[in-house]
């Protein structure tokens, strides 16, 4: 199975010779259930349930989900990036994302309604807690924020608000 | 036991810590500071926190809980059978992790901000809980002291995870039997040391009324146990008075508030004392320190028989109360209550969880300086009648 592609050029590279500019992520996914999807994207495997779920339980994450948690896991790594390369010690980030369909009923294909099934807005709070004054982590945000593919994908087409939160 | 003027002034315990102490306290949990760093860098924070108590001239102080993480989560330091847990942790345990979720949104707080201390053993005491705490600031202060400690519902309820707890203790109220005799052990030092006013808090009690039974503070971590809140009170009721049965010589409070955990009051509860009213006439206490600073609080109750810790500024905001208006609300409690029954404080502590003061150490003694202002205007009025008190034990209310 090919999980990614990778393109061989002689244009800026990565040190094994791979065309950065051309990057491009390949993921496979199946059907493997009635009501699951497994997703294979290198050597990695997971499990997608609903495309968007309503219920307190169930046995995968939603689509939708994933994406909140794609979201919130690039803004941490990116922010960890930026706080390393300030030579920043950080105790703890977390960060939580809620999203909103702009109208969940015609996603579930309720006749008349107006509207569309698409995310609408996401909202999120960043924690972070570090060794460092509130001003260089204001300047750490802004560069994972300015470096990050989803949050530079997503604030093109949802109404994203996230608030940095310094913890003592 | 040391005499108290007319309407004393005091706080509800805690004092917003130092830059230095909060990066102290973090290292401590990571194990990168030694004992002795420790306790130098808290040392130097309770003295600043009892003299800003003193320069305000506040008349029962104390250490501002500068030592400990939060109000209960400490006890995990000083007891076998109890350890941090993180809400990671904690959420591989827990079989309603929604719930966890839904709790830290209303909380509004990072889930790495939260650890709560978790019976895996056996507890009993392994250093004293609060007692070095006194001794220290005895050292340092010859007004009247109070030391704060956790209720015995309160630990008990933050203590007994089902999930990890029930080897040892199968319920809840096995576990509770060993934090009652836990406290009793703590509260009969302190009373022989030589403190002078013991406030047991449990703030959980509120929850069980406003929000019938749904927990929505992670000071309840056995959240699969909802039970009828009347039940519950009872048992807390039992609890609260086995710990102080035979304490005299001491004067006892109670805390009730409706969380302090935000400056968004919309996130906290909110609803008047009346239902715990039945029940908090049953607690043999001397005092319970409330909080009336705020309309979430609804209107003032009557407790007869007790002292009210009345609380009279805010602590989560950042104006400062006008004297006139602490006086004004002192008055309406003296509808219902002698003077010599009426503490003044603030809602809550100003610094309830180490990591979210609730405001800077200026406004925090502007709010101090306000009652101690207070109670200026209200000694005067009330001079007739002012006479040093003898202290709790002749109280009516002692069990
Ligand atoms: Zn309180």
């Amino acid at each position: 199975m090919l999980f990614f592609q990778v393109r061989f050029c002689g244009l800026p590279s990565s040190p094994r010779g791979m065309c950065m500019t051309d990057y491009t992520w390949t993921v496979r996914v199946e059907r493997v259930g009635e009501q699951e999807a497994k997703v294979f994207s290198r050597n990695h495997v997971f499990v997608v349930g609903e495309q968007a779920s309503f219920r307190e339980t169930d046995p995968h994450p939603s689509a939708v989900e994933y994406l909140l948690g794609a979201l919130g896991g690039d803004l941490l790594r990116g922010f960890q990036i930026q706080a390393a390369r300030q030579r920043v010690a950080v105790d703890a980030l977390e960060v939580m994302l809620s999203g909103r369909l702009n109208n969940p009923l015609s996603h579930l294909g309720v006749v008349g309604e107006a509207g569309h099934p698409g995310l609408e807005s996401i909202q999120g709070t960043f924690y972070v807690s570090a060794d460092a004054d509130r001003s260089a982590l204001e300047e750490m945000w802004r560069a994972a924020l300015e470096r990050s593919p989803l949050f530079n994908t997503l604030r093109r087409s949802v109404e994203l608000s996230l608030e940095l939160r310094v913890m003592l | 036991m040391k005499p108290l003027p007319l309407f004393p002034v005091s706080t509800v315990g805690s004092w917003p810590r130092p830059q230095e102490l909060l990066r102290a306290l973090r290292r401590k949990q990571q194990g990168q500071v030694t004992a002795e760093e420790f306790s130098r860098i808290a040392d130097a924070a309770v003295l600043e926190a009892l003299r800003c108590q003193e320069s305000a001239g506040i008349d029962l102080v104390t250490d501002g809980e500068q030592r400990r993480d939060n109000f209960y989560s400490f006890v995990a330091e000083k007891l076998d059978g109890v350890r941090l847990m993180s809400l990671a942790e904690m959420l591989d345990v827990v079989e309603d992790k929604a719930g966890f979720e839904r709790i830290l949104q209303t909380l509004d707080v990072p889930a790495f901000s939260i650890q709560n201390p978790t019976c895996v053993g056996r507890i009993s005491l392994r250093e004293p809980l609060a007692l070095d705490e006194y001794c220290f600031l005895r050292q340092h202060t010859n007004r009247p002291i109070k030391v704060p400690l956790p209720g015995p519902y309160l630990l008990t309820r933050a203590m007994w995870v089902k999930e990890v707890s029930r080897a040892v203790y199968p319920s809840k109220e096995d576990l509770a039997e060993d934090v009652v005799a836990v406290l009793r052990q703590e509260a009969f030092a302190l009373r022989d040391a030589g403190v002078d006013f013991i406030q047991f808090d449990e703030p959980v009690l509120t929850e069980l009324v406003f929000t019938q039974g749904q927990t929505r503070t992670f000071m309840c971590a056995a959240l699969a146990a909802r039970k009828d809140p009347a039940e519950e009170l009872e048992f807390a009721v039992a609890l609260i008075n086995r710990v102080v049965a035979g304490l005299d010589g001491v004067r006892t409070g109670l805390h009730i508030c409706r969380g302090n955990w935000s400056q968004r009051e919309e996130t906290l509860l909110s609803g008047s004392y009346h239902p715990l009213l039945p029940y908090l006439a049953r607690i043999n206490v001397q005092q319970l320190v409330l909080e009336y600073a705020t309309p979430r609080a609804g209107e003032l109750l009557p407790v007869t028989g007790k002292e009210l810790g009345l609380g009279v500024v805010n602590p989560r905001t950042a104006d400062v109360e006008a004297v006139e208006g602490i006086v004004e609300r002192v008055r309406e409690a003296l509808r219902l209550l002698p003077p010599e029954n009426i503490f003044l404080n603030p809602d809550c502590g100003f610094g309830t969880f180490s990591r979210r003061p609730m405001n800077s150490l200026e406004i925090a003694t502007k709010k101090l300086e306000a009652m101690v202002e207070a109670a200026t205007v209200l000694r005067r009025e009330f001079q007739d009648t002012s006479t040093v008190r003898r202290v709790a034990g002749a109280l009516p209310g002692n069990g």
